[in-house]
């Protein structure tokens, strides 16, 4: 690889996937492709899944076996640049897990993106000092300037989502909220904040009741759920909870789609949007009020 | 907002593995918010009758051109979007907004999922609001007073009835309820209503496989009978013809010549 990656962005993507609508268009499966062009099967398979940036002489011996109109050619062609452009997030790179640079760029273009949280504020709702708390748990081994440049790219992506207009659509039990985290200084902000966001038109937050039955996200480590708005980039879910700064990214129809159902259903087995800010209000009082 | 709250009582439910019409719907419009049954629901009825991934698209493109009438030409500002559905492109909030950005939106729908995606991914530009309603859209009183928390029901409201009266299946019982709602609004409202028919004999006998199937049913209705929705109001021109025949623009396709007729009618 001739230069460090970023991860895919989002422009990448489309490519790749229009690259293999036309390789099924002409009929033929990635082993007879690589084949015809005396490609290894993998150079194109890791092509295909955006594992490599886009080569202009490749690109065009694909089209051309293909059989790609002249259009086509021409429209694909001049995207291979901007595709392989770096994200904004190239320069946060010591701030982030490998996976999350990949991930980066659907971030980067998801018109919504779901997320349950089974015991904390979901990360993209957290403040700085709330997640720098939460980091002095899980990572013992990192020291403060590392956790507040984390806590610096958590923000940059908070106020980049809000920027691109991404809605945030967050369920979680409402004893979540009771975990003390941090000193009664980070609850309070942590709440207040919590509570300015609910009232956001793109954000939209619903709590389970401590009386809830189980429903189908009980007991199952944090996850999101991204979805960009383009036929072509299947929604990606995420799920933690493993090891420190490991997670498991999936972007395959079963998985994803068995996930979003179970966000569904957990999400209309939850407080209505509306009354979760009143029990917002309620829980503030309660303890911090 | 929304009118019920759910409090101490037991949570609502969905049953995401019987096909659902709203999310049959998504699935043929390209959407992604559809689970397994659905899909092989909507997969099934394509396979026998593949035209119906067209007629979804163009009830959609009516319901695009009746509501930019209404924001542009009507001048209307207010809407009350009965039967909403799953969110997909050109929702009615987004069509009006786009054209009167103070435009006020209220969608109504029994389904909490539906609701909940309405509630999430529907942001209203500063200017207007949207607001949603769960309620049975027979049960107009709920509609109406969950609808005079956005709108102001003492000035004009188009009632959007968008493909979705074939759910009830009583004739009497969808006619008084569009009557109910027509009679709260105030003179100058608009009602827009649209009915899918069968094409042919082949669509009715899927659309019978269909309902039988355990999914909420839908009936056809002609458009003779359905024409009965807009007795007493001062029907817009060209009246009421099938989809692609109302006010066409670039975009409108002609296949669905038989499939579904709709009208835009104000009220006296």
């Amino acid at each position: 690889m001739a230069r460090e990656r970023s991860g895919r962005t989002a422009r990448h993507l489309v490519l790749v996937a229009r690259l293999r609508h036309l390789r099924e268009g002409a009929g033929l499966s990635v082993p007879q492709a690589a084949t015809q062009l005396g490609w290894h099967p993998s150079t194109l398979r890791r092509l295909e899944q955006a594992q490599t940036s886009l080569d202009v002489g490749q690109v065009s011996a694909l089209l051309d076996l293909y059989g790609a109109g002249a259009a086509e050619t021409d429209d694909i062609m001049g995207r291979l640049n901007a595709a392989n452009m770096p994200g904004w997030w190239h320069p946060w790179r010591d701030a982030m897990a490998p996976w999350l640079m990949d991930l980066m760029s659907v971030e980067s273009a998801a018109g919504v993106v779901r997320t349950w949280h089974p015991a904390l504020v979901p990360l993209l709702l957290r403040t700085p000092a709330y997640a720098m708390a939460v980091d002095e748990v899980m990572f013992p081994e990192r020291d403060a300037a590392d956790r507040r440049r984390r806590a610096d790219f958590l923000v940059e992506r908070q106020k980049r989502l809000q920027e691109q207009q991404t809605r945030l659509w967050a369920v979680l039990p409402v004893t979540a909220l009771r975990c003390q985290v941090g000193d009664d200084e980070v609850m309070r902000e942590q709440f207040h904040m919590l509570q300015q966001t609910a009232g956001r038109g793109d954000v939209t937050i619903q709590l389970h009741p401590e009386y809830a039955p189980p429903h189908p996200l009980t007991g199952v480590p944090a996850l999101s759920l991204y979805r960009v708005e383009i036929q072509e980039i299947a929604d990606h879910v995420v799920r933690e909870g493993g090891l420190p700064g490991t997670a498991e990214v999936w972007d395959s129809p079963h998985p994803v789609q068995t996930y979003q159902g179970m966000l569904d259903v957990s999400c209309v087995m939850a407080i209505r949007p509306a009354r979760t800010r009143e029990v917002l209000q309620d829980e503030y009082d309660r303890k911090w009020a | 907002m929304s009118t019920t709250g759910n409090g101490p009582e037991l949570p609502a439910q969905i049953d995401t593995s019987v096909a659902h019409s709203a999310r049959v719907w998504n699935y043929w419009l390209g959407g992604k918010d559809n689970f397994p049954a659905d899909r092989a629901a909507g997969d099934a009825y394509r396979g026998k009758y593949p035209l119906i991934e067209t007629f979804a698209k163009e009830s959609r493109d009516f319901l695009r051109r009746t509501v930019t009438y209404l924001a542009r030409e009507a001048g209307i500002r207010q809407f009350l979007d009965v039967g909403a559905g799953l969110p997909t492109a050109n929702n009615t909030h987004e069509v009006a907004q786009r054209i009167a950005p103070e435009s006020r939106i209220v969608y109504v729908d029994h389904d909490p999922l539906v609701l909940l995606h309405v509630h999430a991914l529907l942001t209203s530009t500063p200017e207007g609001a949207t607001a949603y309603v769960e309620a049975d859209m027979r049960d107009t009183g709920t509609v109406l007073t969950g609808a005079a928390k956005t709108l102001d029901l003492e000035q004009p409201v188009a009632l959007v009835i968008s493909d979705v009266l074939g759910h009830i299946v009583d004739w009497d019982d969808a006619l008084s309820l569009v009557r109910r709602l027509v009679e709260r609004l105030p003179s100058g409202s608009y009602l827009s209503l649209s009915h899918s028919t069968a094409s042919d004999e082949a669509h009715r006998a899927v659309q019978d496989e269909y309902n039988a199937s355990g999914a909420i049913p839908y009936i056809f209705r002609e458009p003779e009978t359905t024409v009965a929705f807009f007795d007493g109001l001062e029907m817009v021109e060209p009246g009421m013809v099938s989809w692609p025949n109302w006010r066409p623009d670039a975009n409108t396709g002609t296949t669905t010549a038989r499939a579904g007729w709709g009208a835009v009618a104000r009220i006296p």
